[in-house]
C-alpha cells in the first residue's frame, strides 16, 4: 500500500506545479505520467469490460456480438493514447523548461507504450483467466 | 428383469398416435428404456405412416441407431427401434375377391365360396381395392389383417418372408422374448378402417403368429396388453357421387359416430377382446376438426400421399395413455374383463383449459411440465434464433465450450429437423407448423404456454421471451425488468458458460456427443426453469 500510495503523492503534489525547470523537477513529472499511464490503462480497460458486458450474446450462423467486444477492446486503444497525447502536449508540456523538452517528450512516449503494453497485458490475462465471460471475446482460442 | 415396452400404431389415426408418443420419447418421459415400435398400415404411400416414420428413423438416427443405448434425465433418453408392416395389397391382392380367389377350384367350391363371402360381405365390400385401407369397413378389415399377419407369419417360416414379414416376426419375437415382463400398448382408431379393424384381432394374432412358427412357442399369459379407444374426432368431405361409383367403397365421415358405438359395443360383448386386453383407456373429443382437403372437385382423399393430416391433440392424449399403461403402478388387474379408463379435463367457454396433469396424471405432471417446456425453448432457440444446432455448438466453442466441436453436421441436421418437426420450422418467411403448434391449434384455446408461443409471425417468434413460455412466475426466468427489456438468450449462454454443473452427469448416460449437447441443454433449461429438484 505504502508503495502504491508515494508515487501518487508524488503525481499529486506534482499537478499542482507551474512550471518544471529543473531535472529534479523532471523526474517527478516523469513518475507521475507513468503513474498517470498505468491508472488510465486500468480504467480503459474497466471501461472496456463494461463496454463489453453491455454486448448481449448473439445467436445464429454470423454472430457479431465476439467482434463487437473485439472491436471495443481494441478500438478504446487509440482513443486513450490519443487523449494522453493531447493531455500531455497540451496541458505538461508548456509547463516543461525548453532545455528538458526533449526528455519530456520521452517520458511521454514510455508513458504511452507502458500503458499500451498494460491494457494489452492486462486484458489478455483477463481474457484468458474468465474464457467463459464475455470479456473472452477479446482474445478468443484458435478453432 | 425390467418390464419391456412396446407400442403397435394402426392405420393413419395410428400413425398420427406414435408420432405423438415418439415426441412424447423426444420430450424425455422414457427414461432408460427400449422401447419396440411397430407401425402397420395397409396403405404403404399414406403421407402420415410417411410423416411418422420418418421422423421415428430420425429420432432413431439422433440416439445412433442400434448401437444407442437409453440415457435419463435429458431429452431423447428412451432407445426406439422401429419395425414396419404392411400387407401388399396390389395385383393379383387388390380386392378382398382376388385375395380369397372366389373364381377359382371346382365348380362347387366356388359355389359355396361365393354363398360364404357374400353372407359375410357385400359385393362392393368385395370389390373394393385395399390399397387405400379398409375404409371403415372393420369387418372385413379384421379378417383381412388377421390373415395378412398369420401369411406374413407362413412367409417367413416357408423361408419366403419380404421385409416387413420380418419386420413383424421380429417385433413378436421381441414380445416372445420379453416373457412376462412384455407391455404392449396399441394405439388406433375405432371409427375408421385399419385401426378399428386390427384392435379387436391384434393381440391374438400375434400370438397365433408366433405359434405358427414355433407350435412350442407362445407369448407369455402375464404379457400385458392395452389400448386406446380414440372414438371419432375429425371429418372430411362427403364422398361425390363419380368417386362413389368409381371406388364402390369410401369412408363416410358421417358415419364415424356410429362406427365408434359399433365398436365400442363390440369390444364390450368381446369375449375375444375383454381376455386379450387388460386396459383400455377411451379418448374422446367432443367435436370434429374438419380435415377436409381441396382436390378440385371436392372429392374425399381416400389415402395415399395425399393423406397428411394435421396432428390434433387427442392423438397425443392416446400417447400419454400408453405412458400411464407402462408406468402406471396399478398392479395387474385381477379382472376377467378388461378395464376401461379415461380422464376429463376442465373446459372453459368453447375449449378445455388443460393442464400438465391432465395429459399424464398427477405422479408425472411436473416431470411433463419440466421437460416439455425444456424441448419446445430449445426448439424454438434452434430453429428461431440458432437456425441449426451446429450454429449454436459455433457459439460453445467460440467461448471455451468445446466438448462438442466434433458433432458432425449431419447429427446437427437430424436435431434441426426434429426440432422443426416438433415445434416449427420456417420456411421462405413463413412458420410452418410444426407437431407442437397443431396440437394448439386443434384445442382451439389456450394450450400450456404462453398465447405468443404459437405466433405465426416469424419476426414475433424471433422476439419471443422463451423465458415466460409458462404462466407460473415461479418457473419462469428473463422476465421484462423495470428497465431494460428480458434476454433469455443472454441468460441461457451465461448458465451454459459459467456453471460447470450444468456439463452432463453420470446418471444421465450420455455417451454420444449430440446426446451430451442435448443433456447439457437440458440441465441449462432446467436450472432456468426452476425445475431442478
Amino acid at each position: 500500500m505504502h508503495n502504491l500510495a508515494l508515487p501518487l503523492l508524488v503525481a499529486l503534489q506534482f499537478f499542482g506545479r507551474d512550471a518544471v525547470r529543473t531535472p529534479r523537477d523532471l523526474d517527478a513529472l516523469c513518475l507521475s505520467t507513468y503513474v498517470l499511464a498505468a491508472i488510465i490503462a486500468g480504467a480503459t480497460l474497466l471501461a472496456a469490460a463494461v463496454a463489453s458486458q453491455l454486448v448481449d450474446w448473439e445467436p445464429g450462423a454470423s454472430p457479431k456480438d465476439g467482434r463487437k467486444r473485439r472491436i471495443i477492446f481494441w478500438g478504446l486503444l487509440p482513443l486513450v493514447l490519443a487523449g494522453f497525447a493531447s493531455y500531455n502536449l497540451a496541458v505538461q508540456a508548456p509547463k516543461v523548461a525548453s532545455n528538458l523538452q526533449a526528455k519530456f517528450l520521452q517520458c511521454w512516449a514510455f508513458g504511452s507504450v507502458e500503458m499500451l503494453v498494460l491494457y494489452i497485458l492486462l486484458g489478455f490475462a483477463l481474457s484468458k483467466m474468465l474464457p467463459r465471460t464475455k470479456l473472452g471475446s477479446w482474445f478468443p482460442s484458435r478453432r | 428383469m425390467a418390464e419391456k415396452y412396446f407400442v403397435v400404431g394402426i392405420g393413419g389415426t395410428g400413425m398420427r398416435c406414435i408420432e405423438a408418443f415418439t415426441h412424447l420419447c423426444a420430450i424425455g418421459m422414457f427414461d432408460n428404456h427400449e422401447i419396440s415400435m411397430l407401425s402397420i398400415d395397409t396403405d404403404t404411400n399414406n403421407g402420415n405412416k410417411g410423416r411418422t416414420e420418418q421422423l421415428i428413423d430420425r429420432y432413431v438416427r439422433i440416439k445412433g441407431g442400434d448401437a444407442g443405448t437409453p440415457t435419463a434425465q435429458s431429452f431423447f433418453t428412451a432407445k426406439l427401434k422401429l419395425y414396419k408392416f404392411a400387407p401388399i395389397y396390389s395385383d393379383d391382392t387388390l380386392t378382398y375377391r382376388r385375395i380369397s380367389r372366389l373364381s377359382e377350384g371346382s365348380k362347387e367350391a366356388r359355389a359355396r365360396n361365393e354363398d360364404l363371402s357374400v353372407l359375410l360381405f357385400d359385393d362392393n365390400v368385395q370389390e373394393f381395392a385395399l390399397d387405400h385401407g379398409y375404409r371403415a369397413q372393420t369387418h372385413l378389415g379384421s379378417h383381412l389383417m388377421y390373415h395378412a399377419i398369420l401369411d406374413a407369419a407362413r412367409k417367413v417360416r416357408d423361408g419366403q418372408g419380404q421385409v416387413g414379414d420380418k419386420d413383424l416376426m421380429a417385433f413378436i419375437n421381441q414380445i416372445y422374448d420379453a416373457k412376462d415382463e412384455a407391455r404392449v400398448f396399441i394405439l388406433g382408431s375405432i371409427f375408421g378402417g385399419t385401426g378399428a379393424s386390427a384392435i379387436p384381432i391384434i393381440p391374438k394374432a400375434l400370438q397365433d403368429a408366433l405359434r405358427l412358427r414355433d407350435p412350442n412357442h407362445a407369448l407369455s399369459d402375464k404379457a400385458r396388453f392395452g389400448c386406446s379407444l380414440l372414438t371419432d374426432y375429425f371429418k372430411f368431405n362427403d364422398p361425390t357421387g363419380p368417386q362413389l361409383k368409381d371406388q364402390k367403397i369410401i369412408a363416410d365421415s358421417n358415419n364415424f359416430a356410429r362406427n365408434s358405438q359399433a365398436a365400442l359395443m363390440f369390444y364390450d360383448a368381446d369375449e375375444t377382446v375383454q381376455h386379450t386386453y387388460e386396459r383400455m383407456y377411451h379418448v374422446g373429443w367432443p367435436s370434429r376438426v374438419d380435415w377436409s382437403t381441396d382436390t378440385g372437385g371436392g372429392a374425399t382423399v381416400t389415402g395415399g400421399g395425399e393423406q397428411k393430416n394435421p396432428a390434433h391433440v387427442a392423438e397425443f392424449l392416446c400417447a400419454c395413455a400408453a405412458h400411464d399403461f407402462f408406468h402406471g403402478e396399478h398392479a395387474p388387474e385381477q379382472n376377467e374383463r378388461a378395464l376401461i379408463v379415461y380422464r376429463s379435463a376442465d373446459r372453459e367457454g368453447n375449449s378445455f383449459s388443460f393442464g400438465f396433469g391432465d395429459f399424464v396424471g398427477k405422479a408425472f405432471q411436473q416431470a411433463l411440465k419440466a421437460r416439455l417446456t425444456s424441448l419446445f425453448a430449445m426448439a424454438h432457440m434452434v430453429t428461431s434464433l440458432e437456425g441449426s444446432a451446429i450454429n449454436s455448438v459455433k457459439k460453445f466453442e467460440e467461448n471455451n465450450v468445446k466438448d462438442y466441436v466434433n458433432l458432425t453436421p449431419d447429427e446437427a441436421r437430424d436435431l434441426d429437423a426434429y426440432f422443426r418437426a416438433f415445434a416449427y420450422a420456417l420456411e421462405d418467411g413463413k412458420v410452418r407448423k410444426g407437431w407442437l403448434f397443431q396440437l394448439q391449434e386443434s384445442v382451439g384455446g389456450p394450450f400450456l404456454y404462453d398465447v405468443d408461443a404459437f405466433s405465426t409471425d416469424p419476426r414475433q417468434l424471433k422476439g419471443l421471451n422463451f423465458g415466460t413460455l409458462l404462466d407460473d412466475e415461479g418457473h419462469q426466468f428473463a422476465r421484462k425488468k423495470f428497465l431494460g427489456g428480458s434476454k433469455p438468450y443472454e441468460e441461457f449462454m451465461d448458465t451454459i458458460l459459467k456453471d460447470t454443473s450444468m456439463q452432463p452427469r453420470p446418471e444421465q448416460k450420455v455417451q454420444r456427443l449430440n446426446e451430451r449437447y442435448l443433456a447439457h441443454c437440458f440441465n441449462a433449461f432446467q436450472k432456468l426453469y426452476n425445475f431442478r429438484s
